[in-house]
């Protein structure tokens, strides 16, 4: 496994990633290698968040990118200045699809990856918290898990949460807060002996 | 990162920061393939896999493509025959010239009066037996062929009825 790379990500609304963007649409390998390397990584990390699948992850991050690379030089991209939220819909929209079919065709290795995925991460971060982080997400409604992980997964800003789920900046603040509130709670519930989260034994990380 | 720590509440800072390192984690999960004709990393697969979009020879389209694009093709086809067909269909029934409904109040009187005089005849004789109103209905007939022969429009009537009364 490798590092998420540290690349400096331009202001989505910049002239930077506009000119990056044209210049893509037009052909441009150098320009596509570029917005590639800026958002490939958050796209997979999203994806990554809620199906604990590197493999699929990383096919829905193609995808994205295929169907971004479609638009730009057919000429569907024409949300300038908003590209990111724009980017984000698009990934958000195949993981839930992504989520849905595998709701309906459930693998048998499924747990198996989670446990690999667990391990790798447990290199990094105490297992234990990394347990009781995943299972209290798993615990989080859909839209408050979905704002959390925009947020971190996909490095969006507030005001392109906003922009992307169609809320005032108020109301969005407000939401990641009682997320993040809810979060911390789920949390500290699993840290109590008679928790229902440690009872569950195998719920958690799940 | 486009993250402002600033309006995160400091009691959920510490929640905040492991996110931040969970996502990190996560991003750090994608596989390295050392020696795959792709790429080793996910980036340089992600382009390998879309770089030929760009200029419409992408193997990911080109794979999933052709054979659903060529039956959804064949099944728009059927459709839009079927469309066509059914449209034509509609439009020769709608400008055929429908048959005149029979009805008595023709506009040739001549005409109505003898249409008159057959419907009647032909109710009598379904509904009664002939016994004897040959004189009766030929009576009927005649004024009616009489009413219907005069110059008198039904829709004066009323009007020469309301001036009687002086409304």
């Amino acid at each position: 496994m490798n590092a998420a790379p540290e690349s400096s990500i331009p202001d989505s609304g910049g002239a930077e990633i506009t000119s990056v963007l044209i210049a893509a649409s037009k052909g441009d390998e150098t320009a596509w290698r570029r917005i590639v390397d800026l958002y490939a990584r958050r796209v997979f990390a999203l994806a990554q968040a809620r199906l604990r699948n590197p493999e699929v992850a990383e096919e829905i991050a193609q995808s994205v990118f295929a169907t971004l690379a479609a638009k730009l030089v057919g000429g569907g991209y024409t949300e300038r200045g908003k590209f990111e939220p724009w980017l984000f819909r698009i990934a958000s929209n195949r993981i839930r699809d992504e989520l849905r079919r595998t709701r309906r065709h459930p693998t048998t290795h499924d747990s198996e990856r989670i446990a690999q995925t667990q391990v790798q991460e447990a290199d990094r971060t105490p297992p234990e918290q990394v347990a009781r982080l995943r299972w209290a997400l798993g615990q989080l409604s859909e839209t408050d898990r979905e704002v959390i992980e925009l947020r971190h997964h996909g490095q969006l800003s507030f005001a392109q949460l906003a922009e992307m789920l169609s809320e005032p900046l108020g109301t969005l603040l407000a939401r990641h807060h009682r997320a993040l509130a809810k979060l911390k709670g789920l949390m500290e519930q699993t840290l109590q002996p008679e928790s229902p989260g440690m009872r569950a034994g195998g719920r958690i990380g799940a | 990162m486009n993250i402002h720590n600033e309006q995160i509440d400091p009691t959920l800072r510490e929640t905040d920061a492991m996110l931040h390192r969970a996502a990190r984690a996560d991003a750090g999960a994608a596989r390295v393939l050392p020696g795959n004709p792709a790429g080793a990393t996910l980036e340089d697969r992600v382009f390998s896999a879309t770089k030929g979009v760009l200029n419409n020879t992408s193997p990911v389209i080109a794979r999933i493509g052709p054979e659903s694009v060529g039956r959804f093709g064949t099944a728009w086809k059927i459709a839009a025959a079927i469309a066509v067909i059914a449209g034509l269909g509609g439009a020769i029934v709608s400008l055929r010239p429908a048959t005149a409904p029979t009805t008595i109040a023709s506009s040739d009187p001549n005409k109505a009066a003898a249409e008159v005089e057959l419907v009647l005849a032909a109710v009598s004789l379904l509904d009664e037996p002939l016994s004897g109103n040959f004189d009766q209905l030929a009576e009927d007939a005649a004024r009616l062929h009489e009413l219907v022969t005069t110059d008198r429009s039904y829709s004066a009537e009323p009007s020469e009825e309301k001036s009687k009364q002086g409304v």
